[in-house]
């Protein structure tokens, strides 16, 4: 029955069944299954599927985003419970498009696939002033990752770098990043830690940056 | 000389117009691909109006807003670079900003659309077509046209967003895309309307003088091939259906998955960004189509050096030999920001190649 429950989850988010998610995931509460293995076992599972579909072109960005709809649903069943017991994430990763920039999709991609991995994603939206970058990173962040899809907006990731650096932060957080305006020489040429040029590099350089297997 | 180069000869002098008119309106009977094989060499477009714009000293809202002032950098850009085919600089968020979207438009950088009002049924059945006689950005880049085509014989290419592209500005990107999967028959609505937006606007761009329309649909690239089909090519098929002149689809990053697709909507040239491998895809796109690309605008044309862009520009070049239907150009727009010296690389290293 637990079982059952869990896997019609898991089976809800890969398929995108949005408006049922939350009261399957109460059904689940209820029949005793703790809120860290409908986190791990369900949501994180059914992502990690939905990534995979995706690198393998099996699944396109709507269909991962209905997914990560649905899962979200779920989640705001989860959120209060995880909060209250605890439950560490991999690590925390601030996500956003630097400031002008207002293309969402590419960064809201990598985010999914990086929450199917296991981690805890901040998304700071699009349009994101270079100090709310600073904001996440003081706030404890491991990881910042910042997208331009226009290359006159890149020079905002240097300008984040430099930020981080003049507050002493820069030690203590991993700066990658991404976008049809950015290649991986860029990144050496601002200190970025790395450069993703789709969803599934950014996740094994997160993996990397971090040291997790 | 190659016939390419007569006709761009002909077609930038004003004395000449008495017969480079009747060439232009001669060529107008004769398709892209035919065109692109009788030309005596490889054609090179650019897509530098960004960069035209920069070179004027003039800045980038002035120049999308004034019909006027975008000609004249358009003209100098012409003459700079001694170019054979004209186009605009293409600008994505003029129909979205006549739909009623707010516009942002920086000093210096490609505007946006800073927020997308539309979202319910009752929106969109609201919404009125916008009149491109009446719309002053709309009536601004039919004005560069007009004079473009009234100053050069030339092949003016000019053009405006696809109808997926131009929804998804109306909505938001994002719920366009989970639309296509949850809402499918709003998107259908939507769509009706974004076609007979476009359809209007582009005729009018047709009657200003251009000979080649441009369909920029760079929003597609997210759907899958069958969505694709579904919500951007059989509207772009209508659209394209209804323009008397040949029509350039493109879609920008990696729309290889796509091409099947957009070869189905009738478009007689396809421009496709730097992850398309050209020469791989090349060989399942009929020959009357023509490929347009793809050298890299950020990588290549922005970050790299002359030396670097010659390099690349001669290898596109060699590896797109055996194909006859090939024009050669960036991947996509340049940068504003993209050297002068890298442009002027491309196109003469495209000029030179036999």
């Amino acid at each position: 029955m637990e079982d059952d429950l869990l896997t019609g989850i898991k089976a809800g988010v890969v398929a995108g069944r949005l408006g049922g998610m939350g009261d399957m995931t109460r059904a689940a509460l209820d029949t005793g299954v703790p809120a860290a293995d409908i986190m791990s076992l369900g949501l994180i599972e059914a992502m990690s599927i939905v990534g995979e579909k995706f690198e393998k072109k099996e699944y396109f960005v709507p269909e991962v985003l209905v997914s990560a709809r649905a899962m979200h649903e779920s989640m705001d069943v989860l959120r209060p419970l995880l909060e209250a017991s605890g439950v560490e994430p991999l690590a925390r990763v601030t996500m956003g498009t630097v400031k002008g920039d207002l293309h969402d999709i590419g960064k809201d991609i990598v985010s999914i696939v990086l929450t199917g991995a296991g981690f805890e994603v901040q998304s700071l939206g699009a349009d994101v002033p270079s100090e709310k970058f600073v904001e996440a990173a003081a706030g404890g962040a491991g990881v910042v990752g910042m997208s331009s899809l226009l290359t006159t907006t890149r020079p905002r990731m240097a300008e984040v770098i430099r930020l981080l650096e003049e507050r002493g932060l820069r030690d203590g957080v991993k700066v990658i990043i991404g976008g049809a305006a950015v290649t991986e020489g860029f990144a050496n040429e601002i200190g970025a830690d790395g450069y993703g040029a789709d969803a599934a590099q950014a996740v094994r350089l997160v993996k990397s940056l971090l040291g997790i297997q | 000389m190659a016939l390419i180069d007569i006709i761009g000869w002909v077609g930038k002098r004003r004395w000449a117009r008495p017969v480079g008119v009747p060439m232009m309106l001669a060529a107008r009977r004769i398709p892209l691909a035919t065109m692109v094989r009788l030309a005596g060499r490889r054609i090179c477009i650019p897509s530098a109006g960004y960069s035209a714009i920069a070179l004027s000293g003039t800045s980038v809202r002035d120049n999308l807003c004034d019909g006027a002032l975008m000609f004249e950098t358009l003209a100098g850009a012409i003459e700079r670079f001694g170019l054979e085919v004209d186009g605009t600089a293409s600008d994505l968020t003029i129909e979205p900003g006549a739909c009623g979207c707010p516009v942002t438009m920086p000093d210096n950088d490609t505007p946006y659309v800073s927020e997308h009002p539309f979202s319910t049924l009752e929106d969109i059945r609201a919404l009125q077509v916008p009149d491109p006689l009446a719309d002053p950005r709309m009536r601004a880049m039919t004005e560069t046209v007009r004079l473009l085509s009234k100053r050069f014989a030339l092949l003016t290419v000019a053009g405006g967003s696809g109808p997926f592209t131009l929804a998804a500005e109306l909505i938001g990107a994002s719920e366009a895309a989970m639309n296509t999967v949850m809402e499918p028959a709003l998107m259908h609505e939507l769509l009706e309307y974004c076609t007979r937006v476009c359809s209007a606007y582009l005729a009018a761009i047709v009657r200003a003088g251009a000979e080649v329309i441009l369909i920029g649909e760079p929003t597609a690239a997210i759907l899958s091939p069958a969505s694709y089909k579904e919500f951007s090519g059989a509207y772009t098929k209508r659209l394209i259906d209804s323009i008397p002149r040949p029509v350039i689809l493109h879609i920008c990053g990696d729309a290889g998955h796509l091409l099947e697709g957009m070869c189905a909507t009738g478009a007689q040239g396809l421009s496709l960004d730097a992850p398309v491998d050209l020469p791989s895809v090349a060989q399942s796109v009929p020959r009357d189509v023509v490929l347009i690309g793809n050298l890299d605008t950020v990588s290549v044309l922005l970050e790299g050096t002359p030396e670097r862009v010659r390099e690349s520009t001669t290898a596109m070049l060699e590896s797109m030999r055996p194909y006859k239907n090939y024009v050669a150009s960036s991947g996509c727009d340049l940068s504003y920001n993209t050297p002068v010296e890298n442009i002027v690389a491309m196109i003469e290293t495209v000029r030179g190649f036999r």
